[in-house]
């Protein structure tokens, strides 16, 4: 999982970023207009064409649906129950329940949810970060050093791809024995086991002039962007139009 | 008179020159950190979840927060809380995962460290993190019902509540033991 971040290449459609930033925040608020079935049918179709153009792939789809089940489906589904075996066994008010409205919520909820996502799979992370730059600069007038903290997030994935491997063969292996090992009671488990911490973060500070470095060369010129128009985008707005005029 | 001018611009000399060092290692040391919280999350594949329900996770990231609370000042603790949110959902391309985790773990570092900070006479570390994973998981499950404007969703909170008290007090007590051992090896004096 945090091995080198995989993009998709945009293998059939290549759009510019900021056009694409704009484009996502106007499907995921168009979702919020669609009303019936029919609407979010032409919705559907609409994000799986793009899924297509854009070069995703299934396992996003699944990887998505997963997240969407365990933050938002699951604890509605399990209140849903709790709440009904409770209006069974105990007595009192009654509790109003909306389930085709909340059906309708739970697919725009859903459309909103895989737009960002389709976003961030399909957009390269220093783009990404070129565009979180724009987004944030107001910020900077604040006194926010925007710049700053968006290359601390850049350092900490290059330092998450240097050292993750060598974590999975040393700490992780270590807390594995020391997990397997059915001679040590629970709290030995916890002693060894917060050992092995103390011993990792003393080792990872080591490195704490060298990143200090990287930190300090950071300047706001790296983050520029620079709007493309070509077919592809005037397409793609266009797409967007069309779908606009069918749900609205 | 003179002398003692002269030491106490010598001593403050040495407290500003201290504060520099520590300024600019800051960034530095708070990158590590959240890679480090990061990777320690990765050990919850080979831990067993003593709770076995959905979503449910120990949030070994926590114990970085609570060293994080215990050694640096409060923006350090949240600089370190929302670049960690913003790094995870970047990485694992759920951006839209971060309201949740952005809210949950914002609102549970701010608890953990009020309590750390004024109220450590009457809570423990391990009393502490179990405070720390209930508001995260109330704040996720706010932020759900929020999104979803259905309260129903609440009636879950009792079982999240339970694992809270469950993982809190794990990732409490090896946050614990963590910072016994790095303020006996002298970890952070030697670097700030």
């Amino acid at each position: 999982m945090y091995e080198k971040p995989a993009v998709s290449e945009n293998r059939y459609v290549k759009l510019d970023a900021g056009i694409k930033t704009v484009l996502t925040i106007l499907l995921a608020v168009a979702v919020g207009f669609c009303d019936n079935r029919l609407e979010l049918v032409y919705f559907s179709i609409y994000l799986a064409v793009i899924t297509v153009l854009l070069g995703s792939d299934l396992r996003f789809i699944l990887k998505n649906l997963t997240a969407y089940g365990i933050f938002i489906l699951f604890p509605y589904l399990c209140g849903l129950l709790l709440s009904m075996l409770l209006q069974q066994f105990l007595p009192g008010p009654t509790y109003a329940y909306h389930f085709a409205a909340t059906i309708i919520r739970l697919i725009k909820i859903f459309f909103i949810w895989y737009i960002c996502s389709l976003y961030f799979f399909t957009t390269p992370l220093q783009v990404i970060m070129e565009i979180f730059y724009i987004i944030l600069f107001p910020l900077s007038y604040l006194g926010l050093p925007t710049a700053k903290y968006l290359s601390m997030v850049m350092l900490v994935m290059n330092q998450l791809t240097s050292s993750a491997g060598q974590f999975k063969q040393d700490i992780m292996e270590q807390v594995r024995i020391i997990i397997k090992n059915d001679s040590l009671g629970f709290t030995e488990k916890l002693k060894a086991l917060s050992n092995i911490l103390a011993v990792f973060i003393a080792n990872s500070l080591q490195h704490s002039d060298e990143i200090q470095e990287q930190v300090d060369l950071t300047r706001a010129s790296d983050y520029h962007y620079k709007l493309r128009i070509s077919p592809n985008e005037i397409l793609a707005v266009l797409s967007f139009v069309i779908l606009s005029i069918f749900i609205a | 008179m003179v002398q003692f001018v002269a030491y106490y611009r010598f001593l403050n000399r040495g407290i500003v020159k201290r504060i520099r060092v520590m300024n600019k290692k800051k960034d530095a040391i708070i990158i590590i950190l959240i890679c480090n919280a990061i990777l320690i999350s990765l050990l919850e594949l080979i831990i067993p979840v003593p709770i076995p329900v959905p979503g449910v996770k120990l949030g070994l990231a926590s114990i970085i927060t609570i060293i994080a609370i215990a050694f640096l000042d409060f923006k350090d603790v949240m600089t370190i809380v929302i670049l960690r949110c913003l790094v995870v959902a970047i990485l694992s391309k759920g951006i839209t995962v971060l309201p949740f985790s952005l809210t949950g773990g914002v609102l549970s570092a701010t608890a953990m460290w009020l309590l750390y900070r004024k109220l450590a006479r009457w809570f423990s570390i391990k009393g502490i993190s179990v405070v720390g994973a209930i508001v995260h998981n109330t704040a996720q499950l706010g932020v759900a019902s929020l999104i979803l404007g259905e309260s129903v969703i609440f009636y879950y909170i009792p079982i999240l509540l339970i694992s809270a008290v469950v993982t809190g007090l794990i990732t409490g007590t090896i946050g614990e033991l963590t910072i016994g051992e790095i303020q006996k090896r002298g970890i952070f004096k030697e670097i700030i």
